[in-house]
């Protein structure tokens, strides 16, 4: 005997465990059935034999008999108890399971021979052997007196946040392979919730199951919505197959939905909330409650439909068919008497009409007051304020409810019910990391796809890769693998090559870069952030301003960077601002509703989601831009004309501009230190309204390009003929240039107003022009060796060998 | 093991008593829903599944009557069958309510009749 069993926590389920201990349910379950049929036949039998049964057939009847009432009794006590013991009693049955066999107060060790320590560990991908060398290896944890402060209820959730918080070894041994506390809890709560299932299934005759089962007759009262049926889905209806999920968080909203339905006239609302989820998640949980019979009394019967308006516009296409189907659609779920139309993203439904020349509203109008029917719109927040708000029929018709962005217990239950499923049919197991994993990607890098579809899909996806492999387990990188090879966006811890880069990243920068460290700097340190996963995820990788004189090498930073750390300079999406500096510079960027384009701002970071963003000339562009900017700067998002959201979270994003350089040149003249005067810069920035200071304060960091000295341009002379020798090199030609021949490039392009331009110009006429103009000639041919110097009188030639 | 037979007999003559009353009255209201009995008693007279017909404008003694006729009759088809299902739902009340006094009875007494049973098994078989 241990020091738990005598403790009051097993209150009221000593006995029970007792009886499970010598005469488990399943093995009741089989044997009441055994003899439950015996009975029936053996009772046939005696009906049917009359006087003739024999003795040994009545005895055999009676002994059947008692023994199937016997156990069903049990049964009884066994369900009765353990149903009680979820809220009456210390601990569920479940735990009390677990600690009936704790020896030395050792709860770890109890719950991982346990069959749900078992199952939760698979689910975070522990094998057997694994669990076993950990009981070996670790010091046992007495969990002495860990009980005596529990006066209450204790839910499964605390008792194994019980054992997580008070067992070191524990913790270390999940921390290895990365799972988190509430990973661990979340496991071993799937499977408390899938062995509870089991005990609800059997419970045929609760009032949940009870109520499942469909009626006789509730529609010969209602009419018919045949129209409807084709463009909605009965809500009410699916909840009978699929119970969602009650997020207690959403009651207050659930309740005042039903008291605005059963007011009386005009009855509507608009649930608005930030995310497309949330308000869904309300509307689905009312289907919920009415399907199972819990709704206030003047819902029952109701019927909650989700209609599909885009499939009412396309399917319907002109304006004159559109108006007469949805009016057919409204007057039927009028005369029906018994349906709560829902109108998802109300805005983008009435907008969508708009365009084949409908009024929604006015089609809606005469049934705002209908005792009849209920209508439900859902919509964002932003669109509420920014566009129902200001229509006077549906401020003065509809009431407005706001909900909070819901968490996403709803979704993972979902999920886990999918993958219940999939892992039936697929012979797979899904760890409980892995099923997390893919909510979260869902909702980090498919931000304009709906989560719960998209999370579906990658579950999906994850599972057919794992199985295209020929393994069995889906584990987190297989989701993180798939959502990289979807996106672009490395998802994974970097290694190899990557990682070399990673640690070398601001000296490889500097290398290219010449004169400009702090750049180098800055850049380096933020993709370091980026990729070891320390950065605020809710923002773009990093957000960089660098101002200074034209030449300076702005630009070229932002090539080496994607030459360097994004494969190439393809992968930089490029927006010359100036371009962007009249009226319709917004549209162009994020798209137009109207004329249904797509944004070029929006189309470039679909195609690039994982890149360079470069803002070329930034100070050029409209006020309305750089407020869009700086919605991106802040959230790393936006949402487009569409009303889909556009993620900027895994880009940099480098805005240049030439503001600034008359006083960095005043600065470097008198001898100044730029580091020391920045905030001169800035301050003559702001005052000269170039840009707003909450614009600059959300930049990571603003840059100061210097400008060039001539041991600057000395260097960049160097880089640039060794990158004309090496493009050389691959045609067959060797290239040479004497020191004297670069001073020579210094000093025609030393134009200190255009930084290093001039000498890129020299570069093209003297060099590359040169170069050309011989080999058209067949003066130079593949195989040869040229040297470019200087001669006596100063001047530059090429001469062969 | 005692703590065992103690537990259940206390649970068998409390607990259980309470249990089985919740149960029937799980089975009675899901037998008041199946059948409707509410929703069907409340719209009694009215035309089965809302279908009527719209008076036509104008006069048209005609009219009237085809209308008043089809009108008539849905309303009678609807009277019939929601007649008879309610009236099913009311008997199958009666054999539940019935059923729980029988089981009530039933219960207080299964410990022995299973005992008795058993002996009575024991006795035919030896």
């Amino acid at each position: 005997m241990n020091d738990i069993k005598t403790k009051k926590i097993l209150k009221g389920l000593y006995e029970v465990l007792t009886l499970e201990d010598l005469f488990p349910h399943r093995v009741r379950r089989v044997v009441f059935q055994m003899f439950g049929s015996a009975s029936l036949v053996l009772i046939i039998v005696l009906i049917f034999g009359g006087e003739a049964a024999d003795k040994n057939i009545k005895g055999g009847a009676f002994l059947c008999i008692s023994i199937t009432l016997f156990l069903f009794t049990l049964e009884a006590y066994f369900y009765s108890t353990v149903i009680q013991s979820r809220e009456k009693f210390f601990v569920s049955f479940d735990i009390g399971e677990l600690l009936y066999y704790v020896d030395d107060n050792d709860l770890t060790c109890a719950l991982l021979f346990s069959n749900i320590g078992d199952l939760g560990m698979k689910r975070l991908g522990y094998s057997e052997d694994e669990i076993r060398e950990f009981l070996v290896a670790r010091n046992k944890v007495p969990f002495t007196g860990v009980f005596d402060s529990v006066t209450d209820h204790m839910y499964a959730e605390d008792y194994f946040k019980l054992i997580y918080e008070n067992d070191n070894n524990l913790r270390d041994f999940l921390f290895k392979k990365g799972v988190s506390e509430d990973e661990f809890i979340g496991a071993m709560l799937w499977v408390v919730k899938k062995n509870r299932k089991v005990i609800e299934k059997e419970r045929f005759w609760s009032k949940d199951n009870l109520s499942r089962i469909g009626g006789i007759g509730k529609n010969w009262s209602y009419g018919e919505t045949f129209t409807l049926d084709r463009y909605g889905t009965d809500l009410t209806e699916s909840a009978k197959d699929f119970e969602p999920v009650y997020i207690k968080s959403k009651e207050k909203v659930i309740t005042r939905l039903e008291s605005v339905l059963v007011r009386g006239n005009g009855s509507n609302a608009i649930i608005v909330s930030d995310d497309g989820e949330s308000r869904q998640d309300v509307v689905v949980m009312l289907a919920g409650l009415i399907s199972a019979g819990k709704s206030l009394v003047h819902l029952q019967h109701k019927r909650v439909f989700l209609i599909n308006p885009n499939l009412i516009i396309e399917s319907q296409g002109d304006k004159i068919s559109f108006e007469r189907e949805f009016s057919v659609m409204l007057g039927e779920a009028d005369r029906a008497e018994n349906v709560i139309l829902v109108i998802p993203e109300l805005t983008s439904f009435i907008k969508s009409a708009t365009t084949i020349g409908a009024d929604v509203i006015s089609l809606i109008a005469p049934f705002i007051h209908s005792p009849n029917i209920h209508i439900v719109g859902l919509d964002s927040k932003k669109n509420y304020y920014d566009f129902l708000g200001n229509k006077n029929i549906l401020t003065e018709n509809f009431e407005m409810i706001a909900t909070d962005n819901g968490d996403d217990s709803s979704l993972i239950s979902m999920l886990v019910e999918e993958v219940e499923e999939i892992e039936k049919v697929g012979k797979v197991t899904v760890t409980y990391p892995a099923l997390l994993c893919v909510v979260e990607s869902a909702k980090k890098y498919f931000e304009e796809s709906l989560k719960a579809i998209k999370s579906k899909e990658l579950l999906l996806e994850s599972v057919g890769l794992v199985l295209g492999q020929g393994r069995r387990t889906v584990i987190k990188s297989d989701v993180l693998s798939l959502v990289e090879a979807e996106t672009g966006v490395p998802t994974t811890a970097p290694t190899g090559k990557e990682k070399e880069i990673l640690l070398h990243l601001t000296d490889l920068l500097k290398a290219r870069i010449v004169g400009q460290d702090e750049a180098c700097e800055v850049i380096g340190d933020a993709l370091k952030r980026g990729r070891a996963g320390v950065r605020n995820p809710n923002k773009p990788i990093g957000s960089f301003l660098f101002l200074g004189p034209t030449g300076v090498g702005k630009t070229e930073t932002v090539k080496a960077l994607a030459d360097t750390m994004f494969e190439g300079e393809n992968n930089i999406s490029r927006f010359d601002m100036s371009e962007f500096r009249d009226y319709s510079a917004t549209e162009r960027l994020i798209g137009s509703f109207n004329t249904d384009q797509l944004g070029v701002l929006s189309l470039a970071l679909r195609q690039k989601p994982y890149g360079v963003m470069l803002l070329d000339e930034f100070e050029k562009t409209t006020p309305e831009v750089l407020n869009l900017f700086l919605r991106i700067f802040d959230e790393g998002m936006f949402t487009d004309a569409h009303n889909s959201k556009i993620n900027a979270r895994n880009n940099v994003i480098i805005a240049t501009s030439n503001a600034g350089s008359e006083i960095i040149w005043d600065i470097i003249r008198n001898g100044g230190d730029l580091e020391k005067e920045k905030n001169r810069v800035i301050d003559t920035i702001i005052a000269g309204g170039i840009f707003k200071p909450e614009l600059l304060n959300r930049f990571d960091a603003v840059v100061l390009f210097h400008p060039l000295k001539p041991a600057d341009l000395e260097k960049i002379a160097k880089l640039m003929m060794d990158k004309f020798t090496k493009r050389m090199k691959e045609r067959g030609i060797i290239v040479h240039a004497t020191p004297e021949f670069l001073s020579y490039l210094v000093s025609k392009g030393n134009d200190p107003k255009f930084g290093a331009r001039p000498m890129n110009r020299a570069i093209d006429d003297d060099v590359e022009k040169y170069v050309a103009d011989r080999l058209i000639r067949g003066e130079i041919a593949q195989g040869d060796k040229i040297t470019f110097e200087i001669n006596n009188e100063g001047l530059f030639h090429l001469r062969k060998g | 093991m005692f703590r065992l037979i103690l537990s259940y007999f206390i649970w068998h003559y409390t607990e259980a008593f309470k249990e089985i009353y919740i149960l029937f009255r799980n089975f009675l209201e899901f037998i008041y829903h199946f059948f409707s009995i509410k929703v069907l008693s409340k719209t009694l007279f009215s035309p089965w599944r809302k279908l009527n017909e719209t008076y036509k404008k104008g006069w048209s003694l005609n009219a009237f009557f085809e209308t008043f006729v089809v009108n008539f009759i849905m309303r009678i088809v609807g009277f019939f069958v929601r007649l008879s299902i309610i009236t099913a739902g009311i008997v199958c009340l009666l054999i539940m309510i019935v059923t729980e006094i029988f089981i009530f009875a039933l219960w207080t007494v299964l410990p022995g009749i299973i005992t008795l049973l058993f002996i009575s098994s024991l006795k035919l078989l030896i």
